[in-house]
């Protein structure tokens, strides 16, 4: 026969289980988390090794600047960092520490290679477009979620374009430098296409209208297809790529 | 935060049931098997129908298939002002003296099986709806918990037979879940649902405290909560196996939740005396769990829906600000990165997802179904989470705002 008199003791031992669980459940999480960050940090370090063997074959080669270099890789994986500390930023939210800093050193490996792009179109003689976005995730920036997927959208269509994201509100010297150099400031989001600052939200067509027809004539490929002109395979050797998926960003 | 916090709450409410049904299940795993009937006492089994032609056949033969002594049976058909051939399809089953064939007005199934339990000539009586067939020895399994006097009622094991469309399988896997709930209630003596399908009752109880309350929206439950009441028990086998056709239609489904729901809520209050700790496990665990589990889950998959529909609109948005170009989402950058991110929230969905497979799982070992569950989890996995608080919201707007709910022809 079934009896419905409480069992006092098995109720406290289900909840003393399910307590457990719950911390151990939590626990894990954590260290999962935790190990996700390590493995990102361990990626920035591989990425700033590989930039600075990038500078120096860029050193090396100055004489043939253009026939040898190529960064392909790097700036895969520097989109590809970008893209994760995005995930782990709307997994941990935008104030954990340990993140903050791995994003302030992820903004000057993008700063860096802004600044490889930029002396190696100089030097090639070619027109590689940039596009720096400033946005702010504070609460004080409505249109950069849309920004953000705007340009997910852009680099997607457009696979030699690079796009640098940074969060506004962190600062260090370099990134201040920029954007003194580029009056960054005012209404957010803030672009810099090309060295021309715009503030605002843009669509996707008054982006384009800043950038370069060998830019809006390269459209994606399917992975796997190589390009047959030398000329298309340069430009792709030079698609560093970091944007930063800020459309993922939680507001 | 908030999304975080609500999601960990369900989490903790939904881990702390769930193990404390398994470890009820497994600690009474040695009392799953039937008692014998020693006795054989008569049986009458009432089958209110309304347009059910294309069913009655089967129903009927299965219940005259019943493993059970020929003169101990008791069949009455009650055709409940039909429209179409049902009476004419009981007929020919009437010269079987164990049949009992009745036509009435149509007054609802309520009022047709109280004629039957009125001309009841058994001791014990059990309904069985037209769409619905038992197994062969689902009876013989059953009876045997009668040797104790205080069981007055022995539920059985209510599944969805040949479930096709998709909405039949959530019904499937939904009925098969509460194959093994039942089984666990009845551990804990707290079963406060008797199936309207083959349920068996001591006709006595009748008899003492009145017969089906015929402006019930569920009179399964108010029986079963009438039973607890006069401090008697209700027993379960659960491989005592009764089928029942699920609905194609969604709206059916609606109607015939809106009616189980609202029916559940309207006969708690009406016996709220249960909510006491005289109930023991019933009126202190498992009533309050069945209300705060709609509350939570109504929550978070009130937030869910929020979550969706603004991730919807996103992308919404970044269509419209790029010329609605779709070649964007032929794109796709996969890394396992993302993948295996092992969140707390994802591990102990991870562990209530297992105690759910696990519950289903010992449902079908111990009930003997045969047909595969795979496919209908995993439906059921994805959107039952919606249609629970949906139904429940439905039902509760109906409380709230006195509207009635259609049943056959009634409104009640």
């Amino acid at each position: 026969m079934n009896e419905r008199r409480i069992n006092k003791h098995k109720y406290a031992a289900v909840f003393a289980i399910t307590t457990l669980i719950f911390i151990l459940g939590i626990a894990a999480g954590n260290y999962y988390s935790g190990k996700k960050l390590s493995e990102l940090s361990e990626l920035s370090q591989a990425i700033q090794l590989d930039t600075l063997g990038a500078e120096l074959q860029f050193l090396l080669i100055a004489y043939e600047p253009c026939r040898l270099f190529n960064v392909t890789t790097l700036g895969n994986e520097l989109y590809s960092i970008g893209s994760k500390v995005d995930f782990m930023e709307s997994e941990l939210g935008s104030d954990n520490k340990e993140l903050l800093g791995l994003k302030a050193y992820y903004n000057l490996l993008e700063l860096r290679h802004w600044l490889l792009l930029k002396q190696a179109g100089g030097q090639c003689n070619q027109k590689f477009d940039r596009i720096l976005y400033f946005y702010s995730n504070k609460g004080d920036c409505d249109r950069c979620e849309d920004e953000g997927g705007v340009l997910t959208y852009l680099r997607r269509k457009h696979p030699t374009l690079s796009i640098y994201s940074f969060d506004i509100n962190i600062d260090n010297p370099a990134l201040l430098t920029i954007k003194q150099l580029y009056n960054v400031g005012g209404e957010l989001p803030v672009l810099v296409i090309n060295d021309k600052t715009y503030n605002g939200f843009m669509d996707s067509k008054e982006i384009e209208e800043g950038l370069s027809i060998s830019t809006l004539q390269q459209r994606a490929v399917p992975e796997g297809i190589t390009s047959p002109s030398f000329q298309q395979k340069q430009a792709q050797s030079f698609s560093l790529l970091p944007l930063r998926t800020a459309f993922l960003r939680k507001a | 935060m908030s999304g975080n916090l609500l999601t960990y709450a369900a989490l903790y409410f939904g881990l702390f049931t769930a193990l404390f049904f398994m470890v009820t299940f497994f600690e009474n795993s040695g009392r799953l098997k039937n008692p014998e009937p020693r006795m054989f006492p008569k049986v009458t089994v009432a089958v209110a129908v309304y347009n059910g032609e294309d069913h009655i056949s089967k129903t009927v033969e299965s219940l005259l298939n019943i493993d059970w002594p020929r003169e101990k049976l008791e069949v009455i058909i009650v055709d409940d002002g039909s429209t179409d051939n049902s009476y004419t399809a009981a007929k020919k089953y009437a010269s079987d003296k164990r049949v009992v064939l009745l036509q009435q007005e149509n007054r609802g199934k309520n009022k047709a099986v109280n004629v039957a339990l009125k001309l009841a000539t058994g001791e014990f009586f059990g309904v069985l709806d037209v769409d619905s067939f038992v197994e062969r020895d689902c009876l013989r399994k059953m009876m045997g918990y009668f040797e104790n006097e205080r069981v007055m009622a022995v539920t059985p094991s209510l599944k969805v037979y040949g479930a096709k469309t998709w909405l039949q399988k959530i019904q499937m896997m939904e009925f098969l879940l509460g194959v093994y709930l039942r089984k666990v209630f009845s551990f804990l003596g707290a079963i406060h649902v008797t199936p309207g399908c083959f349920s068996i009752y001591r006709k006595a109880f009748f008899d003492r405290t009145g017969p089906y309350d015929e402006e019930n929206l569920t009179e399964d439950i108010e029986v079963a909560c009438r039973i607890q009441c006069n401090d008697y028990a209700i027993e379960n086998a659960i491989d005592a196996n009764v089928y029942t056709q699920g609905f194609k239609k969604f709206g059916l489904l609606y109607n015939q939740r809106l009616r189980w729901y609202k029916g559940f809520i309207d006969n708690v209050i009406s016996y709220k005396r249960m909510l006491h700790p005289k109930f023991g496990n019933l009126g202190m665990f498992v009533l309050p769990s069945a209300f705060l589990s709609v509350f939570l889950t109504s929550l978070l998959s009130a937030y869910m829906l929020v979550k969706l529909g603004q991730g919807l609109w996103k992308q919404f948005t970044v269509l419209k600000y790029t010329g609605f170009d779709l070649t964007q989402y032929l794109h796709y950058d996969f890394d396992l990165f993302y993948i295996s991110n092992f969140n707390a929230i994802l591990i102990l969905n991870l562990i209530a997802l297992a105690w759910s497979i696990t519950a289903v799982y010992l449902a079908k070992k111990h009930s003997g179904e045969k047909s595969s569950i795979i496919l209908p989890f995993v439906i059921f996995m994805f959107t039952y989470v919606f249609l629970y608080p949906f139904w429940w919201a439905g039902a509760g707007y109906c409380r709230l705002t006195g509207k009635k709910i259609r049943w056959g022809n009634r409104y009640l």
